[in-house]
């Protein structure tokens, strides 16, 4: 029992440059006093870069071969079947209940792939996923406070299509109940180790890219966005001791969507997948002649023979296979530019390494900024217009730490250990 | 009088009293197991003739089994079969591909909500069974539904010594489940002494078979090497597997499922 107290503010996908012109611009002073007297930097995130995967790798300080989320969603081979990811899912121990165990008392609000909230020395609130509110904590019964000060688990992002401005609302009125209960928390509680998540900005993105990054008609209210959580920044500053350790980060950055490309069209076009005629084309629908298929975000399964149910493709191919169809992906271009939609591709043992390796995608591939990767089984063209403005990115996450020697961090996974040392 | 025999009696009695307070009344028919052994019932109930419709909630994605074998009866049995399906919500682009939880809302409960309000049924026979779901452990036999086709589960009347509220509200409609008593082999015992015609997807085939059956696109077969009715008995007898668990989702992965399509990670 030596760690000093430890604050971790999360803000979900927010980009460096992003930030470090919000306080460029004065939106948020408290993080550039910050940032002008601490270290801060450009940090990596991890692949694929999205939330489920990046902040079990944050807590956990592990490879999603070692903590088994490799996405929100997954597969099973046999029978073959979609399924959710949830906290229920990992495979190894977590940050929170290792500081536990060793006797720190522990507070985490809101922290992705933290449903359903598990017993930790303190108050655990679980993140966006959670159903309904009697669900959202642990203790159980902590829930109730949080129905009783009107707390959101999440902005509904359903409302965008109906109108951007009930989203808006609904994104400030998530937050501004989220920081005020996080904060009284924070002074009412006894804690050592206290994490509160901001998932709004993430959603902000998503949705309102333009008007986030640029002026457009949601513009002040994004910008507003960013000065609340400014504020709690600065109030959770005044109010920590001199010697606590306050750690801001972000889990990956954020750019403008160009085309959604989706790759199950593209995997139809070549040959490489086909469904059952007279069905409507689903994972359920799939002929047995498939050679591969893809889930979100831009991960490839082989149809392989003894794993699949009904799989195909023979063992003693793999290899071949996989770069065939790494072949076929490589040169992808965006019809109307020619510019290339693929970045990286990876064969899984070249980005993972642990005991469920057998568990993740056989191909993962890094598009191209600009060129988001779905995997819709119906979609008739491979580039399409989104609805969706932003999309997240791998290598412009940000970290900034007081009292914490964040040089050492590389890539997401590597937080942990300079937070438990 | 033995088991069968006797639930027999208290449903066909439930029937007639059903049709004999409101007359605009009519039967759902899933095609399923239930559903038409409650058919077999109401036909017994008023001698081979059905005094009412016969409504089945098409989805446009049950199994070609079903569709075939309700076309089959409703022939062979002369039934008024009124096929209701929500046309605006399928123009829409709803489907299973879109969100499950969405799909099941506008094909199934809102689909119900236009055909008794387009048809103006009084009430409406349903073949639930308390040990289904532990939802439908608290319903009633005669069920109240608001205008709004809620099911308000804190107002039900108390069904003491089989008696049963028939009165409505203007307002309201009553849904009557005369199966509500019975249990899972019961329906199986049953459907094997009066030979009951269902559909083929119940057998198992291949090692696997049916145990629930709705939507292709969010139904799963059990394993199971039960290929006959008898088979089937013996199985129910000893399995540990609850009845729906080869119906895709809970409630909880279904919101999830809707949460992750609304932010594109799905």
């Amino acid at each position: 029992m030596n760690l000093p107290k430890t604050v971790v503010i999360g803000i979900d996908g927010v980009p460096f440059d992003f930030l470090i012109q919000q306080c460029d611009k004065k939106i948020m002073p408290n993080l550039a006093d910050i940032i002008a007297n601490h270290p801060h930097k450009k940090m990596k995130s991890v692949y694929p870069a999205i939330s489920a995967v990046a902040w079990t790798s944050y807590m956990t300080g592990r490879n999603p071969a070692v903590h088994n989320i490799f996405g929100f969603i997954d597969r099973n081979p046999n029978p073959l079947e979609l399924i959710i990811n949830t906290g229920a899912m990992r495979k190894c121990e977590t940050i929170f209940e290792s500081l536990s165990k060793k006797g720190y008392r522990v507070i985490s609000i809101n922290v992705p792939m933290t449903y359903p909230p598990f017993p930790v020395n303190g108050i655990m609130v679980g993140c966006f996923m959670t159903p309904e509110i009697s669900k959202v904590s642990y203790p159980e019964e902590f829930y109730r406070y949080l129905e009783s000060r009107g707390y959101v688990i999440d902005p509904d992002a359903r409302l965008f299509d109906e109108s951007p401005d009930k989203f808006m609302h609904d994104i400030h009125r998530s937050l501004d109940a989220r920081l005020a209960i996080g904060f009284d928390i924070l002074e009412d509680r006894q804690w050592d180790f206290y994490q509160l998540h901001i998932m709004e900005s993430d959603r902000l993105f998503h949705f309102f890219w333009d008007s986030a990054t640029g002026n457009g008609q949601y513009s002040d209210a994004c910008r507003l966005v960013f000065r609340k959580i400014d504020d709690f920044i600065g109030r959770v500053c005044s109010f920590i001791p001199k010697d606590a350790r306050l750690l801001i980060l972000s889990d990956h950055g954020f750019c403008k969507t160009r085309r959604e490309v989706q790759l199950n069209t593209l995997l139809e076009k070549a040959g490489l997948l086909s469904f059952v005629s007279g069905k409507i084309k689903s994972l359920a629908t799939m002929h047995p002649s498939t050679v591969c298929y893809s889930l979100i975000p831009g991960r490839i399964f082989l149809n392989l023979s003894g794993r699949e149910q009904y799989g195909t493709v023979l063992q003693r191919d793999y290899d071949t296979v996989r770069h065939q169809i790494k072949d076929v992906l490589q040169n992808l271009k965006d019809p109307e530019t020619a510019d290339m939609a693929i970045d990286k591709i990876f064969f899984r043992e070249e980005i993972y390494s642990g005991p469920f390796l057998h568990r993740a995608a056989d191909i993962i591939l890094h598009p191209k900024n600009g060129y988001d990767l779905k995997s819709h089984f119906d979609k008739d063209h491979v580039f399409m217009m989104s609805n969706i403005s932003g999309m997240h990115t791998y290598d412009d996450a940000f970290i900034c730490g007081i009292n914490l020697p964040i040089e050492k961090v590389d890539e997401i996974k590597d937080v942990r250990a300079i937070l438990e040392s | 009088m033995d088991h069968l025999s006797c639930l027999e009696n208290q449903s066909i009695y439930i029937i007639r009293e059903g049709y004999n307070r409101f007359r605009d009344v009519a039967m759902l028919w899933s095609i399923g197991k239930d559903s038409t052994t409650l058919l077999w019932l109401i036909r017994k109930a008023f001698f081979g003739n059905i005094p009412f419709p016969c409504l089945h909630l098409d989805t446009g994605y049950k199994f070609r089994e079903i569709y075939e074998f309700r076309d089959r009866i409703a022939k062979e049995w002369n039934l008024n079969l009124k096929v209701h399906k929500n046309e605006t919500a399928i123009a829409r682009g709803v489907s299973p591909h879109t969100g499950k939880l969405e799909c099941c809302t506008e094909l199934k409960t809102n689909a119900l909500k236009d055909a008794i309000n387009a048809l103006r049924f009084k009430a409406l026979f349903l073949g639930i069974r308390r040990d289904e779901h532990g939802i439908r452990a608290k319903e009633r036999v005669f069920s109240p539904r608001d205008k709004q086709f809620e099911w308000n589960y804190k107002s039900q009347p108390a069904e003491l010594w089989d008696q049963y509220k028939t009165e409505t509200l203007d307002d309201e409609h009553i849904r009557i489940h005369p199966l509500l008593g019975w249990t899972e082999l019961d329906i199986w015992e049953y459907i094997r002494r009066e030979g009951i015609p269902i559909v083929l997807l119940y057998f198992a085939k291949n090692g696997k078979r049916y145990r629930s059956i709705g939507c292709e696109t969010c139904c799963n077969p059990v394993d199971s090497d039960a290929d006959t009715v008898d088979a089937v008995i013996e199985e129910l007898k000893t399995t540990t597997l609850t009845e729906r668990s080869g119906r895709a989702q809970d409630k909880e992965s279904a919101y999830m499922m809707q949460k992750l399509r609304s932010l594109g990670y799905m």
